[in-house]
């Protein structure tokens, strides 16, 4: 058996042995259909994609700033085309 | 004592008791390895359900000439894995914060070492120490499951073994 190349790693098999499983009996009882899986997958946690900036000062200072700079470019836009 | 290709006969010969041993003695190994694999507990438990349920549909093209029972169901437990994980690292490329973030029950400081190295070998190596050590599985089965040539198993696993004690002597000499 290939199990037999083990024999002289005592260590690595002692080391190996420690990885014990809890099997989650009530879990693998309750089979779900592929609607809970979808909503199991919608309600998971997720990285949030503006981290980045809003960690920052820089960053969340710029989220205020841009819409507003936004906002005031589109009106004189809309001023300018009116005219 | 029936065996489990005793049970798999009388499932195929439509008695659903087969399927019910089949389940109470192969579901704890196969969610073990899934487990192992992964370290993730839901993801295992999805793949458990998939693989019984794809065993109920294609119970007919087991062939004992072939093969074991255990090692058919864990070669359909590990496509099933190998794809799920393909797709998601697909999705993570595409949208990254769109894919959910892994529920470790545990964080990497309180894991063993022994699970940190096992999560650390590559794909395939990580799959062999698996199947030999915690599975006891012959070379020809390994060989069937993973889909590789019956020479590869061997040399895959003294190349996992060799990573693992290489980390194990770098741990060691980290603590000392």
């Amino acid at each position: 058996m290939l199990k037999d190349e083990f024999n002289k790693e005592d260590k690595l098999k002692e080391e190996l042995d420690q990885f014990h499983v809890i099997v989650p009996e009530p879990k693998l009882v309750q089979k779900q259909t592929a609607w809970q899986r979808f909503i199991r997958y919608l309600a998971s946690p997720a990285k949030d994609p503006l981290e980045k900036t809003t960690v920052t000062f820089t960053g969340l200072n710029l989220t205020r700033i841009v819409p507003l700079a936004l906002g005031i470019v589109i009106s004189i836009v809309q001023i300018w085309v009116h005219m | 004592m029936k065996r489990n290709e005793d049970w798999m006969e009388i499932y195929q010969n439509g008695d659903e008791t087969g399927f019910t041993e089949l389940y109470t003695i192969l579901h704890e190994p196969l969610y073990c390895f899934l487990y192992r694999y992964t370290q993730e507990a839901q993801l295992s438990v999805d793949i458990v359900h998939d693989t019984f349920e794809i065993l109920q549909i294609k119970k007919h093209t087991f062939n004992p000439d072939k093969g074991t029972v255990k090692a058919y169901l864990f070669q359909i437990a590990y496509r099933l894995l190998i794809n799920k994980l393909n797709r998601r690292k697909k999705w993570r490329s595409l949208l990254p914060f769109l894919v959910p973030q892994a529920d470790h029950s545990i964080s990497m400081d309180e894991k063993m070492w022994v699970q940190q190295a096992i999560a650390a070998l590559p794909d395939k190596q990580r799959a062999i120490i698996l199947l030999v050590y915690y599975e006891d599985l012959p070379q020809n089965e390994i060989a069937s499951i993973l889909d590789i040539p019956i020479g590869t198993v061997k040399s895959r696993l003294h190349k996992a073994m060799s990573t693992l004690k290489h980390d194990l002597k770098e741990d060691f000499h980290a603590e000392g």
